[in-house]
């Protein structure tokens, strides 16, 4: 066996394990290794001859309509001639990994799910679509410098497609609670740890079909909604149909989104939102918001690494983000300053919020079926989405800018008072959260049913 | 020094305790036989050791740290033979015991040097370069086990290791065990071998419905009066028979009456 990298080290445990897999990938395909390197060498061969010379005489057309269609028939074509030759061949997507066998040895969580995507994804759909991807994006970006803006977009779009697909697909396999437990996640999140902790049972026959269930807890740093998207990406690399759908919303997305640019960012995040409250059958930032408050004064790291609130924090100051660099709708710095300034107020009154409405109703975190005030549950609604709110204040605040109905003078010391106003009610929540949990927090957590 | 330490570790299923409050302490040298009737929560206990399984409340230290499954340099110094199966059973058994040795970081030298020999030692030489699939259940036993003790690991757990084997290799194994402990490695092992567990273990604690019974060193263990044994079970056998919760052997009531059928 080659020596790659210091014995010991990360980089060669990993290389030694990736190539462990591979001979049990090929195993369990049943496909003999014989069909499947010419039938690798013959994609990357199409690959390398539609990128470096199909590609670039495409771009040459001058007829926008003639160029767009090409394109569109060429990412449609590729991704169906990939997705069938994998129905005929029965080419693995999906090389296994057998993650609690692999957990005794000395890896951690983290880089074995790392290694266990990596392969996953070295579908043979990857070099055809890979090269051809990169290539359109630069070139349809208006090139390197806008390709970064054009790539966020396309992957918040796939993103997005794939967990559409991956939902869908555990939805589909409902029936099936025995082969797929996870799917109960859509339902309740409880529902999940039942599954995983299930005594007795035939968990070899469920880990068969979705080892990481078995094992999404069992990696002390990850909460259960960063488990929740590990199942999802399981079931998406697993699962025929989600399969399909990510390969298909990759091959529409390279075609749409250099089209519509930066525009496509704004509702492909407000998706995101949605699906993100979907996939957890609640408002996101309520889950297990005792955990956090229990570890109150947290620290700021911990704001995003919070289950359920995460994604959503992370997706809005995504849009923020693409906004502000976005060649093609460049505000200028002073709106960039309010929109930053309300975003940051947002969030600081969503996270306090959450945080009181969380101590006072615990039983919120049951989910939208099984609260019996509807009031309260509005009340928390509207706060889950606060943290939306300073954006659209900041285009109003913006376009008075710009009809010069205030100065920017004006608009600055807005902000400013808005973001100071929201640091003070969230401290001013924190404290309260805190004389509350030191009051009588023993008794709230044991009246919480997710704990 | 204490290799493995669990501190009131519990496990429970909703309202179903498996493990309950159990505390265990196995310092270096020492070979612990955990055992117990079927559904005491043996193997329970074991994943909650090996970080597999957390516990809903209680610590596992392992060479003085926590055990935290993300802790690979704590990991580097463990040996685990779990019940089940082999992974990769695609490589030949020779294959699969070098890249253990070069996950544990042993030297390229080091690693074919220990494979053959372990090779030799668990008698599977002629089955070298045989595909894993290919094995017995008591072959793929010693394979993982000359997998779980290549790197001379400080701490070995060890679900149900004489499973499936012959009497020359579960001796074999013991005397691995022995020398292992000599050399300073604690060990912790379940199995329903009772016989075997008697043999190589320095000390033995009992397990059923979840809390330890009895935990004892062999010596003690000798001189209990219930450990007598009966109708030529061992003493560990007896004992086990004693706590369990069946009072009398069933009978089928087919058996022994042909006309029935």
């Amino acid at each position: 066996m080659a020596t790659i990298g210091k014995p010991g080290s990360r980089a060669d445990l990993l290389l030694t394990l990736a190539r462990l897999a591979l001979p049990d990938a090929v195993r369990r395909s049943k496909q003999p290794l014989a069909v499947a390197i010419p039938v690798a060498v013959l994609f990357l061969a199409f690959a390398s001859v539609a990128t470096l010379g199909l590609l670039p005489a495409i771009f040459a057309i001058e007829s926008d309509a003639l160029r767009r269609n090409l394109l569109s028939l060429i990412a449609c074509s590729v991704t169906a001639i990939a997705l069938l030759a994998q129905v005929l061949l029965r080419v693995p997507v999906t090389w296994l990994l057998d993650l609690e066998d692999l957990l005794r040895l000395p890896v951690g969580f983290r880089d074995l799910y790392g290694l266990r995507f990596a392969l996953s994804t070295i579908g043979y759909w990857l070099p055809v679509l890979g090269p051809a991807g990169v290539y359109l994006a630069v070139a349809r970006s208006g090139g390197v410098s806008g390709a970064p803006i054009t790539l966020l977009a396309i992957l918040s779009l796939v993103w997005i497609f794939g967990r559409t697909a991956a939902i869908l697909s555990l939805l589909v396999n409902r029936s099936v609670e025995g082969k797929l437990g996870a799917l109960v996640v859509l339902e309740q999140r409880l529902l999940l740890r039942s599954y995983l902790e299930r005594p007795g049972g035939d968990r070899r026959a469920a880990s068969g079909n979705l080892p990481l269930v078995r094992l999404l807890r069992k990696a002390k740093r990850l909460t259960p909604a960063g488990a929740l998207t590990l199942v999802e990406t399981e079931s998406l690399l697993r699962l025929k149909p989600a399969r399909l759908g990510l390969a298909l919303a990759l091959g529409t997305s390279l075609v749409l989104i250099p089209t519509v640019g930066g525009f496509a960012v704004g509702p492909a995040a407000l998706l995101a939102i949605f699906l993100n409250d979907l996939r957890i059958g609640k408002q996101p930032p309520t889950c297990h918001v005792w955990r956090e408050s229990l570890t109150l004064p947290f620290p700021v790291q911990g704001t995003f690494s919070a289950p359920g609130r995460a994604m959503n924090v992370v997706i809005v100051f995504a849009i923020a983000f693409i906004l502000g660099l976005t060649p093609l709708e460049w505000f200028g710095w002073p709106f960039f300053f309010v929109a930053v300034c309300l975003m940051v107020a947002g969030f600081l009154m969503a996270a306090a919020t959450y945080g009181l409405i969380q101590l006072r109703w615990p039983q919120r975190t049951e989910g939208f079926l099984h609260d019996p005030d509807g009031a309260r549950l509005g009340a928390a609604l509207v706060a889950a989405h606060l943290v939306g709110l300073p954006g659209a204040l900041s285009f109003l605040f913006w376009a008075l800018l710009e009809r010069q109905r205030v100065t920017m003078l004006t608009t600055a010391i807005i902000a400013v008072s808005v973001v100071l106003l929201a640091a003070t009610a969230a401290y001013a929540s924190r404290r309260r959260q805190r004389r509350m949990l030191a009051a009588r927090g023993r008794e709230l957590l044991l009246k919480d049913p997710s704990h | 020094m204490e290799a493995i330490k669990a501190e009131n570790l519990t496990r429970s299923y909703g309202g179903n305790v498996v493990v309950d409050d159990v505390d265990l302490d196995v310092r270096e040298g020492q070979i612990l036989g955990f055992v117990g009737p079927n559904g005491a929560g043996k193997t329970t206990t074991w994943s909650m050791l090996t970080g597999v399984l957390n516990p809903t409340s209680g610590t596992v230290r392992l060479l003085g740290r926590p055990m935290d499954i993300n802790d690979t340099e704590l990991k580097q110094q463990l040996g685990i033979v779990p019940d089940h199966s082999v992974m990769f059973e695609s490589l030949t058994g020779e294959e699969l015991l070098l890249s253990y040795a070069r996950i544990y970081g042993l030297s390229r030298e080091d690693a074919g040097q220990r494979t053959d020999e372990a090779l030799s030692v668990f008698d599977l030489e002629d089955a070298a370069r045989r595909p894993i699939t290919t094995y017995s259940h008591g072959m793929r036993k010693k394979i993982r086990l000359a997998a779980a003790t290549l790197h001379a690991p400080r701490v070995l757990f060890l679900d149900e290791p004489f499973e499936g084997m012959d009497a020359l290799s579960a001796r074999t194994v013991m005397s691995i065990l022995q020398q292992m402990a000599e050399q300073g490695a604690a060990i912790f092992l379940t199995s329903h071998m009772l016989d075997y567990v008697e043999r190589v273990s320095t000390h033995i604690a009992v397990v059923r419905d979840g809390k330890v019974l009895l935990s004892c060193s062999r010596e003690e263990f000798r001189d209990l009066p219930a450990a007598e044994g009966e109708d030529g079970a061992g003493r560990l056998e007896n004992l086990i028979l004693s706590i369990s919760r069946r009072e009398r052997f069933s009978r089928l009531s087919w058996i022994g009456n042909r006309s029935a059928t």
